[in-house]
């Protein structure tokens, strides 16, 4: 096991690095997984959110899916309680467990009688020396009692450099999406700002009124205000065929 | 005077509509932004959270914002 452990790094480091989009990178992260436990029957990577929603999530197979699933319905389970309270969380034998009776209830059908699930986590962004969760690493078996603390240690170490590469990722393309999403906001901000001035001219009214006559206008016929903007600014144009 | 009980009235009700909605500020800041709005990030979150008021087109805009994200509203 002990010389295992350098492969799985350097293959979770090529897997995460050479991958640009957060999505197959938390799949290719639990497939590593999934290949470096023996007993495994799948497993499954998460990022959630800080209110606790999940933004990416793969599993290697349908079983984890649901699983899963269920936990963020529910919202209880061991991945959010693993990412929850930044500790490993082992369940050996999920029939005996009483910690997430509601989704012990609903996953029994399933047949995943074990699992190992560990935080992702990544230095506070305030430099306190704290670390943060952004999500949750999880491998499930069809039999009890198929992990012990040697799988725990090998999930952990998997999770370390794969929470960093994460975070990395995701930021990267927040900044890719803030970008785009500013480039619209700036397109229909100066659209409604032009057809207020048309207005307030036109009716000879206050800013707040020509506001008013817009967004009336939006909610009764159920149209973005950037669309009702453009229809005063260029009177001609159709507003049935203008994407919001 | 009446200004001043409008904007609070219109505060509240604001302030309920996001809570009940699934958003978190900085989408509903976005989403203000777009339409015009002049206001920060903190100054929208400090005015749902009732320490502070906006202009009343601020509070206009804002709700409309808050309209436009809201399930009611089907493209």
């Amino acid at each position: 096991m002990a010389g295992e452990l350098p492969e799985i790094f350097a293959r979770v480091a090529g897997l995460l690095l050479t991958e640009p989009v957060v999505d197959r990178a938390v799949a290719n992260l639990a497939q590593a997984a999934h290949e470096s436990l023996p007993g495994s029957v799948g497993a499954g990577g998460t990022l959630i959110d800080a209110q606790g929603r999940p933004t990416s999530t793969a599993s290697t197979n349908n079983l984890v899916k649901q699983a899963d699933r269920l936990q963020y319905d529910l919202g209880e389970g061991p991945c959010l309680t693993a990412w929850a309270s930044a500790q490993t969380v082992r369940v050996d034998d999920l029939r005996f467990d009483q910690r997430w009776p509601e989704w012990a209830r609903a996953s029994a059908p399933l047949g995943l009688l074990s699992c190992i699930s560990v935080p992702l986590l990544v230095p506070d962004v305030t430099g306190s020396g704290a670390l943060e969760p952004i999500g949750a690493l999880k491998v499930y078996a069809d039999r009890a009692h198929a992990f012990d603390a040697r799988s725990e240690q090998v999930l952990s170490l998997l999770a370390g450099p794969a929470a960093l590469i994460l975070s990395n990722l995701q930021t990267r393309e927040r900044a890719a999406q803030l970008s785009e999403s500013l480039k619209g906001a700036l397109h229909s901000r100066s659209l409604i700002d032009m057809a207020k001035g048309a207005l307030m001219e036109r009716l000879q009214v206050n800013e707040r009124d020509a506001l008013q006559v817009m967004t009336n206008r939006a909610r009764t016929e159920n149209l973005r205000l950037s669309v009702v903007a453009l229809g005063i600014i260029e009177p001609a144009a159709d507003l049935g065929s203008q994407a919001p | 005077m009446t200004e001043e009980l409008d904007g609070e009235a219109q505060r509240d009700r604001t302030a309920r509509a996001f809570r009940r909605s699934d958003l978190d500020v900085d989408e509903l800041w976005m989403h203000y932004f777009s339409i015009g709005g002049d206001a920060g990030a903190m100054e929208i979150e400090a005015y749902l959270h009732g320490s502070y008021m906006l202009r009343p087109i601020q509070r206009d805009l804002l709700d409309h914002a808050l309209y436009e994200l809201g399930d009611s509203f089907g493209d």
